[in-house]
């Protein structure tokens, strides 16, 4: 059984086909980064996976369990950061994490986890300060934090590095190492491409809701590899033919 | 550009971004119904003997007063008043202070307790003309006063909004507040405010304003024009010298930390705390409740009215207290909403947790008016009238969360409800809220007043179980609109993200 398993996912909005048959596949401790220009369809596809937005035609599975048919069983398998803020502007930090522990029913002690991984990404101060007075940053780290809270099986991490500090994004590949470790299956969408290859070891690229490519993110590492993403981008910048 | 310009361009600007006809239509429609209310309260007020006038024009300058006041208050509470467009997204534009002060002004009549009184006030007008032809020329004089006192009340709200700009205005003006507040009702109760109210320019204003055709109306007409542009160049003053003397930093009330509160037993009663903070927390939020709570309170406690004339108001104050955020309540998430939609919790409970959240807040609101109107009257002794009052306090309750539910996943939108000018939607919404909300509160308002009455006492209970049923209808259709997976994830998006 695959931590994730996408097939044929089609997600449409009204007229707009923001996604087009995409085939994806997490296996158990690996990353795969999802990479593309704005609007490739990135973020829609995290959506789908993370149950926020059903798809109109193809098929989820998270952890063997259907999306589509048992929402609220698959979501108890992932833990996932939406790309806009995902916190709630009148509750403080400690706040979003109490209440997570108390939706995904998590044993005593998860206050010592908590409290381990706010200061890791330096908000043990800001724990209980409302999120509305959080700069980009502290908010997206609160977010990735949120959503490796649980020790999911499943991470979904969208622009979890958008504005953050240095410390803050190492904080967050260590995040990720650790995950993977632990066998679960990673899966980050972001269009910093050096990041992406630096977190993870596959790459898929989205180009207008279609898988262009996929393959070891070593293949996107350096000049040349920065080269042949963009032809996959298809933006014409790139003089020459596309590299091997 | 001159700011009248400036306001008719964002006024443009505001009806261009209203993108869909059926919006459009739905804006048209909702001003249609409001001129409608008007002229058809009008009309009734005109038809009917004049067996209350002794009462009605004893009541007409408490109104007044109670109008005054409300203008500077309902400006305070709203930070100045009403904005076109939120000011962040104008952060760019040349925005003058005098026409964010005007559009304040031009934006007053979408307020709920303005728009009400007017049509309270109107009717009063109309009923105690003399001639009845002479009423459309009273209810000009009424508008008027209207205009200027909300220019007027603007201004001075602009002027103690930028007194409030440090800490030791802060301190200040509450204290001031508070001491005001203390004094109105102690003068409420020892009769000191009736003798005020009544005073002999008020009483003027209301005699001019049922006999229009009077040579006093007419210095009235000239009095209140005049003083509506010293009121407008005073707010522009004030809202320039308030919007220059931010001195305080941006977000200083954001950083304040918190008290950890014991986690909760469930994701149930987790969930209604984070929710009740998100209400309690928001500082529009937070004012508009204490105005809907003390004021129609102490203005029906020092009006000539008793119990019976008071069957409609907790309807009225339970609409009015829904419009402060239950009509967009799922946006109190914000972008935590895609979050929260991640995580697995039933969609019930989310839902569920809203519409609790929703009738604690109002049920809260209609019970501080009734308590400062019991303070002010007494307990009601009649045990059917105490009885219609808790069945119009329950049935008005109900009906404004079920339908404020209702909107809320019909028509969500993005809602910051941080800074004190923020509103749950944009001002054409909230005018479309406004009328709908306070049409159907109307309803079991009047009937209770009208089985109080007239009818034996279980035809109370027999109207009140179906009004609650008719609202239990709202919730079904709210929950099968809520279950699709396809319309919450439509609703998620906008209030994430607008």
């Amino acid at each position: 059984m695959l931590p994730v398993e996408v097939k044929e996912l089609v997600v449409e909005f009204g007229q707009v086909r923001a996604v087009h048959g995409v085939d994806l596949s997490v296996t158990a401790g690996s990353a795969v980064a999802l990479v593309g220009r704005n609007g490739a369809g990135k973020s829609t596809t995290m959506r789908a996976l993370a149950g926020t937005v059903p798809p109109t035609g193809g098929s989820i599975r998270i952890a063997g369990v259907d999306v589509a048919a048992d929402p609220v069983d698959a979501k108890k398998h992932l833990g996932y950061c939406p790309d806009v803020g995902g916190l709630i502007p009148r509750a403080t930090a400690w706040e979003h994490l109490q209440l997570s522990a108390s939706i995904r029913r998590m044993p005593s002690g998860w206050q010592d986890r908590a409290t381990a991984l706010l200061e890791r990404f330096d908000l043990g101060d800001a724990a209980d300060r409302i999120t509305a007075g959080f700069s980009h940053g502290m908010g997206r780290r609160l977010s990735v934090i949120l959503a490796a809270f649980h020790d999911p099986q499943v991470l979904l991490l969208d622009e979890p590095f958008d504005g953050v500090d240095p410390l803050g994004v190492d904080a967050t590949l260590e995040l990720i190492s650790e995950a993977r470790l632990r066998g679960s299956a990673v899966l980050v969408s972001t269009h910093l491409l050096a990041l992406a290859v630096q977190s993870c070891d596959e790459a898929v690229v989205l180009r207008g809701g279609r898988v262009v490519s996929s393959a070891p993110t070593d293949d996107l590492a350096g000049d040349a590899g920065a080269l042949r993403y963009k032809h996959l981008l298809g933006t014409g910048h790139a003089e020459g033919p596309a590299p091997p | 550009m001159t700011a009248v310009h400036q306001v008719r361009v964002l006024l443009a600007l505001r009806w261009k971004m209203l993108r869909s006809v059926k919006a459009r239509l739905a804006v048209v429609a909702g001003m249609g119904v409001a001129a409608g209310l008007i002229l058809g309260v009008a009309t009734v007020a005109g038809s009917l003997s004049r067996e209350f006038e002794q009462g009605a024009t004893v009541l007409l300058p408490a109104l007044l007063a109670t109008f005054i006041v409300l203008a500077v208050v309902g400006g305070l509470a709203a930070g100045g008043g009403t904005e076109i467009i939120p000011a962040g997204q104008l952060i760019t534009y040349p925005i003058s202070p005098r026409a964010i002060y005007l559009g304040s002004v031009a934006l007053a009549p979408l307020n709920f307790a303005w728009a009400a009184q007017i049509v309270v006030l109107v009717g009063m007008v109309v009923y105690l003309a003399t001639p009845r032809s002479a009423a459309p020329l009273g209810v000009l004089l009424l508008l008027t006063f209207a205009g200027t006192s909300t220019a007027l009340g603007l201004a001075v709200s602009w002027f103690i909004v930028g007194i409030r700009q440090n800490q030791v205005g802060r301190w200040v003006t509450t204290s001031l507040g508070l001491l005001t507040v203390a004094v109105a009702i102690l003068a409420a109760l020892t009769g000191v405010l009736r003798a005020l109210i009544e005073n002999p320019l008020l009483i003027n204003l209301a005699q001019s304003l049922t006999r229009p055709l009077s040579a006093t109306a007419l210095g009235w007409f000239a009095a209140l024009a005049l003083l509506s542009v010293t009121a407008a160049t005073l707010g522009s003053q004030a809202c320039n010298w308030s919007l220059r003397r931010r001195d305080v930093p941006t977000g200083t009330q954001d950083s304040r930390r918190h008290l950890r509160r014991n986690p909760k037993s469930s994701a149930w009663r987790e969930t209604v705390a984070v929710d009740r903070g998100s209400v309690w927390r928001s500082r529009p939020i937070r004012r508009g409740l204490v105005l809907m709570g003390l004021a129609p309170g102490v203005a029906a406690a020092v009006s000539a009215v008793g119990w019976e004339d008071l069957v409609v108001l907790p309807p009225l104050v339970a609409a009015g207290a829904a419009l402060l955020f239950a009509i967009n309540v799922l946006s109190l998430d914000g972008p935590g909403a895609l979050w929260l939609e991640s995580t697995p919790r039933s969609p019930a409970l989310a839902l569920a947790s809203k519409a609790w959240v929703s009738g604690e807040v109002v049920l809260f609101t209609v019970a501080c008016s009734m308590l400062v109107i019991t303070v002010a009257l007494g307990p009601p002794q009649q045990p059917r009238l105490a009885l219609t009052l808790a069945l119009s306090m329950a049935v008005g309750v109900v009906w404004a969360v079920a339908l404020a539910l209702r909107r809320s996943v019909r028509t969500p939108n993005k809602a910051d409800l941080q800074s004190a000018r923020d509103t749950p939607g944009p001002p054409a919404a909230m005018l479309a809220h406004a009328v709908r909300l306070t049409t159907f509160a109307i309803v079991p308002g009047v009937g209770f007043t009208l089985l109080l009455v007239a009818g034996p006492w279980w035809l109370l209970l027999v109207f009140a179980a179906g009004m609650l049923g008719l609202a239990a209808l709202h919730v079904r259709h709210t929950w099968q609109d809520w279950s699709r997976p396809a319309w919450r994830a439509l609703v998620v998006t906008r209030v994430a993200r607008g």
